[in-house]
Order: structure tokens, then C-alpha cells, then sequence
């Protein structure tokens, strides 16, 4: 790889100070950066290290929520006794990715921002990739694309966004802190990926030098049941094929509150405002579950190879509902 | 070129690294510990596995310059001199590897994962046991525990079955 | 043959590894550990491009660009590599060994291809100099699956004027294996017409781009002292690679030493000579430093050979007792247009079952990808998916058992040879592994057995893999304090030879293995065959008891106590002795085997899991059944990852690597029961062993869909099993858990 500058940050501001002065890259974990770096299809001419910027707590709110530093490992936050017993599914989920040596290394705010992992866009040798280089065009519409979009992509990109961390996240409503130039701005959860668009080369809606400094959870209603099922091509360490984030509150036999969300099938997580809404006031059941899973799946735009992707998402959505009512 | 500092198995080694380096190319490369191995050099196979202040990493996606100051724990140093730390033993007895190549990173591995299930770290296979065990974190480490938490050490060979043997064997002694 | 008096109790005990300590300490050195002072590091660059030609503007512009990079010190390209020279026909004709050498011409036969090699003073600079390169190229339109070869309309011999028949394209087929003259691969024995029994299965199956994948990367270090040239390379072929290379420098043998002490992972891999070490060799002597270059993981994919593809036609023909009356298997598979390979599929048909008409045919035709090679099985892994798919659809077709298919048609001698087995019991292994496995409550209906809401199934396949040995040599050291050394070129990949070895050797020589040694991996050691085609412990086995058991004599006849002899009578104690090869005209050895399998399906989200394997192997006699338990269970585990995850990916319409190769984690595997009928061969050897590293991979792939055919009534005859394959569509609510 090219050569380039690396420093370490001590403060926020002075991170962004340096990234805006280099026109370079905050470095935390580096498990999806240095990855990059190795194949070329990255190559910042300066790296500033947040490593030791501290934003490595997790604390509980005064409003009854979490507040979690953007420097926690994965590790460290699935293993957080708050994060077990109030939110047991972004622990789920951030475990069933990778690995432990990479969870240990990767941070919550690396998570959020690593790129997506479309062979197209990993390997330079693949020219046409509007991600990697706007304009060239997207070589997965036609060709390998069994592990990208049904929602969400548009003409000139159709990738996943790989993280299950994200996908949890979704269901609980988070909101991402960020520090910039123009000072800091909240971004709900669902307001931070973005659909390609015209403009493939931006995954999410930071603006120019944005760092994440925590994210916020409110309480979640969904302690008691939730559960995260991922579905890949072997046993362990792989990517989602599909993902499901399901969370439910039952109270006197009736649904009081319900949130899904799929992960591997789209740009951001998926979630849809009928499925959830649809799942409100029933008593739980097989017949109800599936009424969502066909309603999470609606619109569903399957390419050449991903089309098996359809009926995996709506099982898997049935599967993890059945599985997060029966948690005991 | 910077100089990067590194207490490697409780030496304090300071060394000048090209600032690509990863803490795998200077510890064979440089410092000639080579031990560690590179497989693939994409976080993908486990067999570069290290603990940096003591948690595992793969040492291929880490960035020297990044851990300047950092304590480093390879497989050369979980022996106690020539007394061999019960896991490279039960390797041996068990016979817990047949070419040897990803040997390093599973004793690395399972090394560190020892501790993190002692600390009650929990793995995916956690939650197939209910919300208590979730909390608390599993007492036992089952096999299938075992087998998910090490699940980042590739082992083409297939020796994966007296692996789990060993370790669990060390995992019971040290209750 | 004599046998070997187990007098000592040392042969048959599950004695440790030798290097056991070294490899769980981190201490046991690999090629790439080897630390040469002066080192500078090598990176190659490699074609983008599958047909072509490169442009002589961009390799001048890319060399000039990286030699002016930081620490570069030299670039080989095809404008100034010196001139390697083609190896000759006898090792090119039936090995594939590249008839073009590298860097010897501008055209691109395959992506992947070597371009250039960057020498630097540290990795990281040779790394970034070697992906400044920007190469250009004429495209031509290449050819990139033997379907395509076919339809271009096949025809041997060159094509575009292109090449000097180094260069070969369109199809043919080769004779037999390798340079096994009785493996025929073009084969015929009965009646002309396939007769109309009273059963008949006939069907295409398919196997993918499969890659070895060992965890150590391939890796080469290459000094020169004049013209004395030192080689630490990742090879299990010393002795063949010791020629080859003086072949492609055009230098003496004697001027070579390869030294290999530890190979971390083959599986098929690194044998041969594979081009990277040539180029590593030739920057050395260009730089006038040591080289060290080692392979990169996705280089892996394509510089040091892979399974090709296959696609296989079958037909068995049965009578109404479900007594096989025809077999065919008919090939298609593909090899590089620089290099001959057939995968020798359809070997096994030839003989396994008991089959008065057969007919197996291989095609290859040359495409424009990397040169293949011997993977784990070769021929077998494919083959036996094929015919043990095909074995357990008669057995539906028959409504037999399908173990009981298999005993039926048992064979009792060698039908390609007529020959005798020097040793067979493949009875015992299925009877045996059955009743381990309780394969007596299986009901013979797919669908019929479910767990947990899961789909369970239970599926059987018949292993087996030929008992081969070659030549050896082996040298015997002794000291005054009375250690005994024994050596030979042979390579120690995981194996356990060097235990193995240590155990004969102090068996035969009646001493304690404390006090004797096997070392391996020095080409100055006596010669010795690749380590491959599970015949090393034949092989050197031979050639360390032949040389044990006459140390013993030696010793005896001078008094047999070695503190009492003189300086002049431990001299007559330092030796070597050859042993030779299978004898000709003997009996066809071949190791048998049975595998059960129970897996389950989800059908809801397609996933599948092996969940408990018995297997009973029939290898000989077993020296050390810890090491040979260990050897069969990765066997089935890398039958595992063929079955059910491993493909190359590559795009279609550029031929690049595309996505990842899965293999098997600790989460995959099953839980084994493995056991060994443990009765000793004399037919092959005096040691009483047929061969172990391979036959555990084979069958089990059939046995995997075999049992999932079970689970769920799915016949999938194209590996890799995956996902889609199993998932159940939503409105399909038929009861998972429940009747069918």
C-alpha cells in the first residue's frame, strides 16, 4: 500500500482538526480500513487515530436509556451488563459477526462506517464499480450478486451494508452522536445509511470530516423478547445472506410493541412502519408472524442470483419472532 | 520510518517500522518472532492471532504504529520457560494439530478465550441457553461453546475435534 | 513378505508427535521462519486479463515507475527475465509441470499468470512497488470452460499461430494417470451395448473449482553462493523439484539443495514445480541476494494448482437382484493451455464394484485458467461423488438397502487387472461401521425422520483409495552415546511421518525411541518420491525398515551390543539403502472404507448440519491410531467443505476471483466415531500399511447428499450443496416436524 501520514489524536476536535487539515481518515479498529488499504481500494494520504480519544464507556442515561462510546469494542459492548440484560439483542447481534479476535478490535463507530464487502467494490481489478469510482458502473447488476440488495439499491449500485451491530440498532431506535466542523448534530439510526442514489460513493449521510463520538439508546421494551437469527453459508464467521432483528413486548396476551429488522438485504437496515405497526394489538401466532414476514418483504427487487433471498427473509422473519416470544 | 515500542511477552522492544507495517510483519520480519504465522493476511484464518493488552486480535489487520505502547502476548511467551502451559500440553496429548501451521493461533486463541469465558464473556451460543445464562454468562464452557468462540482459528487440516478435546480438558482441570 | 515382530510394543501405540513441543511453543520453523540474513523481498505482479497480450509500453512504463520506487532494487518482466528453458517431455508430458516457462513470452494464457516479479529491501516496499504496476493489454477472446472448447468446435493442437506447442489448445484424452500406465482413463471391458436390466440410473453430476487452501501460504527463499543454488521452499517433492528446477535453469542437480523440514498444509498443494519458484530463484542471482517470496492468499488461488472442474455422466445398469450388469462414467474436466492434467475420475468405477460391462472415458479440454493439479483424492473425491450418488439412486431404484447394494455387489479381485487384492475388508468396514453407526433402524423412505423440527436424514458411501509405493532410499547415522538417526528427502506436511518413522525404525532396529530420530526435508538426504498420493508411510516405511532391520543385523553379527564396538565396526553402523517400488506383477492394493453420515435440514432457512459420522477404515495395519484418527476425521471434514461450501467464485464474464472461499470452522464439523480394521497388508510392504492421508475425503461428499436425499427427498447432484438447494418456498406450509 501507499505510504501515509498517522498520528495520533488526544481530543475530538483536535481529530477533526487534523482529518480536515489532511483530507484523511479517522483509524480506530482498523479490522475494514487497513483491509482496504491492503487491497487498494482505499488509500488516505493521512491516518488519525482515535484510539486514545478515551469514548470507551458505556453508562446508563438518566432518562433510563444507554449511552455508548464510539471507541467500545464490539466486544466490550456485547459483553456489558447493561447491554445484556436491557438490550440482550445488540449483544446477539454484535456476537454472531466476525469473529472475537476482530470484535475486539473493531469499535462501535468503526462498525457503523465500514464499507461493504461486494467483491466488486474489494477488488480494484474489477474496474466497473460506481462505488469505488463513480461513474465506471456496477459490474454486480448482471453479474455475482447472490448477496446483494433486494431493497433499497438503485441503478448504479445495488451492495449490502453488511453489519448486524446496525441491524439491532435499528430495532432500538438509536440515535448516532457526531462531531464535525459545524459542531455536533443527532442522527436517528434510520436517518444514517442512505440508498445509493446518484451518489453510490457515500454509504451514509455524515457530512465531510463527521466523527461519531456515541450513540444513544432510549429504553427499550424489549428485554424480555427479542432475538437475532443470521442466516449464512456455514456455521459460523460469514457474512448475513438475510438477518433478523425482532424485538416484542407481550402484555396480557397481546402484542403491546414490536419492531423487525432485516439485515444483508439492502443498503441500511430494513425495516417497514406496516410490518411493525401490523404486529400491534395481536396476540402472537403463527398466522400474525407471517402477516409481517409477507409485509417486511413487500417490494422486494430480487437480481439474477439473490432471488432465493425472498422466502429466506420471510422465514427467517417468522423464525425469529416464534424464537424471541419463547425466550425465557 | 517511526519508532514504535512494543513490551513483547514482558520484553520492552523498541523498534523503527515502516508505518504500513502491520504487528504481524514486525514480529516476524523484524523482531523474528515467528511463531505467529501468516495465512492470509486478511483476518480470515486466526493463525496470526496475538493478544494486545490482553485481548486477541488477529495481529494481520493490526497496525503497528496504532499499538505503539501496547503489551504483547505471542505464543512464544504462554510457556513458562520450559515449563509448557497446560494447553500446549493437552495439545500435545490430544493431538491437537497435524501440520502444525495454525497450531500457534489456536493456542493463542484458546489461551485468551480462557479468560474471557472466566470473565463471564458470552459468545453466540450463549443465547441458545436462556436469558439468565445471557446475564450471568455460561458456568460450563460446553463444547458447543467452545466450538463457536473459536470459530476465527481455521484449521484446514480438520484436527478440529481433538482441539475441542484439549481445551476443554484444560477448561475443566482449572475450575 | 516378512512381517514385522511387534517385539517392542512400539508400532500400534499412539505415541506423540516428534515435533510436537516445537509446533504448540512456536517453535518449529516453517520455510517463511527461516531467517537468512541479507534477505530482500519479492512480490509478484500477475495478469488481470484471461487471453492476450500484454503491451511492451506498459511493462517499460510500469518497471520504470517501480524501480524508482522506495527500496526497489530489481523487476523481472518478460523484456529481461533471462531465458529459463522448458523442461522436457518426459516431466511435462503427464505432470503439470508448465511446458512455457514464466516470464518467457507476452501473451497471457489465464489470469493470474506471473507478469513481473518486484524485488525490495523490505515487504512493504516490494508490496507497494509490485500494485504500482499498471499493465496493458490486447484482449483476446479466451476460453474459459470446456463446454465453450466444445462448442468453439474441439480440435487438438495450437490455434491463432500462437505458441510453439507449449501453447496447446482444444481437447484430448489421455490415456492413463500420470505416468501409472495400468490407471487407465480410457477403459472398456463387456459387451458393446448397454444392456437393459431390470434398473437403470443415469444421470449428470457436477464438481467445482476447488482449491487445497492450506493454512500456510506457499513460500520460497532462494540464495546463491556462485553458482551453488540453496532453495527453502514449501514443497513435498525435494527430490522431483531438485530436478525440475536445474531443468528450467539449465543447471546441474548437484548444484541444487532444497531444503523443506516442515510444510504447513498441502492437501495436493506444492508439489511440482510450481513457476513462482523458479522467478524466485532467477531475482536472486539477478539481485545477488537472498529472495524471499512468499504467495500472497489470493495467489494461492491460482500459482500453485487446484481441483479442476468435472462434469460426469452416469449410468448403472442392475438386474432384478440389484446386481450391477453396467457401469459408465464419461468425464469432462479441464486443464491449463501451458500444462497437461486429467483428474482421474472415473478410476474407481473401474474396479469397485463387481460390473461385467464398463466403460470410463475422460476428456480435458485446455482453457484459459491456471494449471491444475492433484487435490486430496484426486479422481476419487470427484469420482465416488458421482458413482456413490449414483449407487444410492439404484438403490432406490431397486428398493434396496443401500448398504445392502453395496454388499451385493462387493468384488472379491481387481476386474481392471484381474488381479487379487493383497488385502480387502471393505465387508467388515460396512458391517462394522453400520452397527456403530445403527444404520439397522434406518427406514428406507425419504422424509421419514425428523428431530426438533428438523429434517434428519441418514446416508452411507463407500471410500477407497489405491495403496501405492515407490522407490526410497534411507540413510542410517549412529553416534558413539548410541542415538540412531535415520533420514530421507520425505516431507512432514501434517502427516506424522517423522513419528510414524521414529516408531518403525525403533521397532525394527529393537531399540527405544528415545534414542532414535527420523529427520526429513533435506534434499541431501537419500531420495525419496513426493509425499503424496497417500503412499509416503508405504514408501519410506519400506525404506526405513529395510534400512532398520539391517542395522539390526549389523549389529547383531558383530555382538550386538553397541557400547562394545570398536570406531571401525560403528562406522559399518552409518549406511544407505534403496528400497524399491511395488513389485511388478504383485497384487493391486487398495485401501476400502464406509462412511455413515446423519445430518439435518432446516428447510425453513436451508441450512444443513452434519451432525454425527461413523467411519470404519480398512488401511492396513494402523502404526499409530492417534495420528491416523486424526488424519481420517480431517479427511471428512475436508470432504465436508467440498460438499457443502467450497467453489472458487469467479466472475463469469472476467474469470477474476470473486468473493470468498469458505472451508469448514470448528462450528461445521460433526461429532466421529472413527474405528480401523487394523489388519495388517504384507502385500504392499513390510510394514503392513496401505495409505491413510487421503481416503478419508473420499465418499464423503456422496455420503453428505446421500443423507440429505434421506432428510428431504432432494436428489442434488451438484456440489456445492448450498441454501438454495434446501430452502422449502413460504407458502409451501406443509409441517416441517410432522408427516410429509
Amino acid at each position: 500500500m501507499k505510504t501515509f501520514e498517522f498520528e495520533h489524536a488526544t481530543t475530538v476536535d483536535g481529530a477533526v482538526d487534523r482529518v480536515v487539515a489532511t483530507g484523511g481518515k479517522y483509524y480506530a479498529g482498523g479490522t475494514n480500513l487497513l483491509d482496504l488499504m491492503k487491497g487498494g481500494v482505499e488509500a488516505p494520504t493521512a491516518l488519525v487515530d482515535v484510539r486514545r480519544l478515551g469514548l470507551r464507556e458505556v453508562t446508563a442515561t438518566e432518562s433510563g436509556g444507554v449511552l455508548i462510546g464510539s471507541g467500545v469494542t464490539n466486544s466490550a459492548l456485547a459483553n456489558h451488563p447493561l447491554i445484556r440484560s436491557r438490550y440482550p439483542v445488540l449483544s446477539q447481534a454484535i456476537l454472531s459477526g466476525a469473529t472475537t479476535q476482530l470484535r475486539n478490535m473493531a469499535t462501535v463507530g468503526g462498525n457503523l462506517m465500514q464499507r461493504t464487502r461486494c467483491p466488486y467494490f474489494m477488488e480494484t481489478a474489477f474496474a466497473q464499480c460506481n462505488k469505488r469510482n463513480p461513474g465506471s458502473g456496477c459490474a454486480a447488476k448482471d453479474g455475482f450478486n447472490r448477496e446483494h440488495a433486494l431493497f433499497g439499491a438503485s441503478e448504479s449500485c445495488v451492495a449490502i451494508h453488511p453489519s448486524d451491530m446496525a441491524v439491532a440498532l435499528a430495532i432500538l431506535d438509536a440515535t448516532v452522536h457526531v462531531h464535525g466542523p459545524d459542531g455536533r448534530r443527532d442522527v436517528p439510526i434510520a436517518e444514517f445509511f442512505r440508498s445509493p442514489g446518484d451518489e453510490p460513493q457515500r454509504d451514509n449521510t455524515l457530512r465531510a470530516a463527521e466523527f461519531i463520538v456515541d450513540v444513544e439508546l432510549p429504553p427499550s421494551p424489549f428485554a424480555e423478547h427479542s432475538w437475532y437469527l443470521k442466516v449464512r453459508d456455514r456455521h459460523s464467521y460469514a457474512f448475513a445472506l438475510v438477518s433478523v432483528a425482532a424485538g416484542l413486548r407481550v402484555e396480557d396476551g397481546v402484542i403491546s410493541a414490536a419492531a423487525v429488522a432485516l439485515g444483508g438485504v439492502a443498503p441500511m437496515p430494513w425495516r417497514v412502519a406496516e410490518a411493525d405497526a401490523g404486529l400491534i394489538g395481536q396476540p402472537p401466532s403463527d398466522a400474525v408472524f407471517r402477516r409481517a414476514a409477507e409485509r417486511i418483504m413487500a417490494g422486494a427487487r430480487p437480481l439474477g442470483q439473490n432471488g432465493f433471498k425472498v422466502d429466506l427473509g420471510k422465514h427467517s422473519v417468522v423464525r425469529a419472532l416464534t424464537t424471541a416470544l419463547r425466550v425465557t | 520510518m517511526r519508532d514504535v515500542t512494543l513490551t513483547v511477552n514482558g520484553e520492552s522492544r523498541t523498534v523503527a517500522a515502516d508505518v504500513r507495517s502491520t504487528l504481524l510483519d514486525l514480529l516476524r520480519e523484524t523482531l523474528h518472532l515467528t511463531g505467529t504465522k501468516k495465512g492470509c493476511d486478511h483476518g480470515l484464518c486466526g493463525a496470526c492471532t496475538v493478544s494486545v493488552d490482553g485481548e486477541r486480535v488477529v495481529s494481520c489487520l493490526t497496525l503497528a504504529a496504532s499499538v505503539d505502547g501496547s503489551d504483547v502476548l505471542t505464543v512464544e511467551g504462554i510457556a513458562d520457560g520450559d515449563q509448557l502451559h497446560p494447553l500446549q500440553q493437552a495439545f500435545v496429548d490430544c493431538d491437537g494439530f497435524q501440520c502444525g501451521f495454525c497450531t500457534s493461533g489456536q493456542i493463542s486463541s484458546a489461551h485468551a478465550m480462557l479468560h474471557e469465558h472466566a470473565r463471564g464473556d458470552l459468545s453466540t451460543a450463549s443465547f441458545e441457553a436462556g436469558r439468565a445464562t445471557v446475564c450471568d454468562g455460561p458456568k460450563a464452557l460446553s463444547d458447543n461453546e467452545i466450538r463457536e468462540r473459536m470459530a476465527g482459528n481455521i484449521c484446514r487440516c480438520g484436527a478440529y475435534a481433538n482441539i475441542v478435546e484439549a481445551i476443554a480438558g484444560v477448561a475443566r482441570e482449572t475450575k | 513378505m516378512t512381517s514385522t515382530a511387534d517385539a517392542t510394543g512400539i508400532v500400534s501405540t499412539p505415541m506423540n508427535r516428534v515435533e510436537g513441543i516445537e509446533k504448540v511453543t512456536g517453535h518449529a520453523t516453517y520455510t517463511a521462519d527461516v531467517v537468512v540474513p541479507g534477505t530482500t523481498y519479492a512480490v509478484l505482479v500477475q495478469s488481470e486479463i484471461p487471453h492476450g497480450t500484454v503491451t511492451v509500453e506498459s511493462l517499460r512504463a510500469s518497471t520504470e515507475r517501480a524501480l524508482a520506487a522506495p527500496g526497489v532494487l530489481h523487476v523481472l518482466t518478460p523484456l529481461n527475465c533471462p531465458a529459463l528453458h522448458a523442461p522436457p517431455p518426459q516431466m511435462s508430458d503427464d505432470l503439470p509441470l508448465e511446458r512455457r516457462p514464466p516470464l518467457s513470452d507476452l501473451t497471457v494464457q489465464h489470469v493470474g499468470q506471473h507478469m513481473a516479479v518486484v524485488v525490495a529491501d523490505t515487504l512493504e516496499n516490494a508490496t507497494a512497488a509490485a500494485a504500482s504496476f499498471e499493465l496493458a493489454y490486447e484482449t483476446a477472446s479466451p476460453q474459459l470452460s470446456a463446454r465453450e472448447v466444445l462448442e468453439d468446435g474441439a480440435g487438438a493442437g495450437d490455434r491463432d499461430g500462437e505458441g510453439d506447442g507449449a501453447i496447446r489448445h482444444g481437447v484430448y484424452q489421455p490415456d492413463h494417470f500420470v505416468k501409472l500406465e495400468d490407471e487407465k482413463l480410457q477403459d472398456r471391458r463387456g459387451d458393446d451395448d448397454e444392456p437393459a436390466g431390470a434398473a437403470r440410473v443415469s444421470a449428470t453430476y457436477t464438481t467445482p473449482l476447488n482449491t487445497h487452501y492450506p493454512i500456510e501460504l506457499s513460500a520460497t527463499i532462494a540464495q546463491w553462493d556462485d553458482d551453488v543454488l540453496t532453495v527453502h521452499d514449501t514443497t513435498r517433492w525435494i527430490t522431483g523439484e531438485r530436478m525440475a528446477l536445474a531443468a528450467y535453469l539449465g543447471i546441474p542437480e548437484a548444484k541444487i539443495r532444497i531444503l523443506s523440514p516442515l510444510v504447513g498444509g498441502a492437501f495436493g498443494s506444492k508439489s511440482f514445480l510450481w513457476m513462482h519458484v523458479a522467478l524466485c530463484a532467477v531475482a536472486a542471482r539477478e539481485v545477488g541476494r537472498p529472495v524471499k517470496l512468499v504467495l500472497t492468499r489470493d495467489q494461492m488461488f491460482s500459482s500453485t494448482g487446484h481441483r479442476p472442474r468435472t462434469e460426469q455422466h452416469l449410468s448403472l445398469v442392475a438386474d432384478d437382484a440389484a446386481r450391477i450388469l453396467s457401469t459408465e462414467q464419461h468425464t469432462l474436466t479441464e486443464t491449463s493451455t501451458v500444462a497437461h492434467f486429467c483428474e482421474p475420475v472415473g478410476l474407481s468405477a473401474r474396479f469397485l464394484y463387481d460390473s461385467p460391462r464398463l466403460v470410463v472415458s475422460h476428456t480435458v479440454a485446455r482453457i484459459n485458467y491456471p494449471t491444475p493439479c492433484f487435490m486430496r483424492g484426486p479422481g476419487e473425491a470427484p469420482g465416488l461423488f458421482a458413482l456413490e450418488v449414483a449407487m444410492d439412486e439404484l438403490a432406490y431404484a431397486s428398493n434396496v438397502d443401500p448398504m445392502e447394494l453395496r454388499l451385493r455387489n462387493d468384488t472379491d479381485h481387481d476386474q481392471a487387472s484381474g488381479k487379487a487384492w493383497s488385502g480387502k475388508h471393505l465387508r467388515e468396514c460396512y458391517l462394522q461401521g453400520a452397527e456403530r453407526f445403527g444404520w439397522g433402524d434406518r427406514p428406507m423412505a425419504p422424509r421419514s425422520l425428523h428431530r426438533d423440527g428438523l429434517r434428519v436424514g441418514w446416508g452411507m458411501a463407500t471410500a477407497t483409495y489405491p495403496g501405492r509405493r515407490m522407490p526410497a532410499s534411507c540413510r542410517v547415522t549412529t553416534d558413539a552415546t548410541g542415538k540412531v538417526r535415520f533420514a530421507s528427502a520425505t516431507h512432514e506436511v501434517g502427516t506424522g511421518v517423522r513419528t510414524v518413522m521414529t516408531q518403525v525404525a525403533a521397532d525394527a532396529a529393537g531399540l527405544d525411541v528415545a534414542v532414535v530420530g527420523f529427520d526429513s526435508g533435506d534434499s541431501l538426504f537419500p531420495d525419496a518420491p513426493y509425499s503424496g498420493a497417500s503412499q509416503t508411510t508405504a514408501t519410506v516405511g519400506s525404506a526405513v525398515h529395510q534400512a532398520a532391520t539391517e542395522w539390526r543385523k549389523r549389529l547383531d553379527d558383530m555382538g550386538g551390543h553397541l557400547d562394545r564396538l570398536t570406531p571401525g565396526q560403528l562406522e559399518t553402523l552409518n549406511f544407505t539403502t534403496t528400497s524399491d517400488g511395488a513389485a511388478d506383477g504383485g497384487p493391486v492394493s487398495q485401501s476400502f472404507g464406509a462412511h455413515f453420515c446423519e445430518v439435518t435440514v432446516d428447510e425453513e432457512i436451508g441450512r444443513v448440519s452434519v451432525t454425527r459420522w461413523v467411519a470404519m477404515m480398512d488401511c492396513g495395519r494402523v502404526l499409530n491410531p492417534k495420528l491416523a484418527r486424526n488424519q481420517v476425521m480431517g479427511g471428512i471434514t475436508f470432504g465436508l467443505g467440498m460438499a457443502l461450501l467450497e467453489q472458487v467464485p469467479y466472475d463469469v464474464h472476467t474469470a477474476q476471483l470473486i468473493g470468498e472461499y469458505y472451508l469448514p470452522t470448528h462450528a461445521d464439523r460433526p461429532e466421529f466415531d472413527i474405528g480401523f480394521v487394523d489388519v495388517p497388508d504384507y502385500g504392499l510392504d513390510p510394514v503392513g500399511v496401505r495409505g491413510i492421508g487421503e481416503i478419508g475425503t473420499c465418499g464423503v461428499p456422496a455420503a453428505i447428499s446421500n443423507a440429505i436425499f434421506h432428510a428431504t427427498g432432494k436428489r442434488l447432484r451438484d456440489l456445492p450443496i448450498t441454501l438454495e438447494n434446501l430452502l422449502k418456498p413460504f407458502d409451501d406450509e406443509s409441517d416441517p416436524g410432522g408427516t410429509p
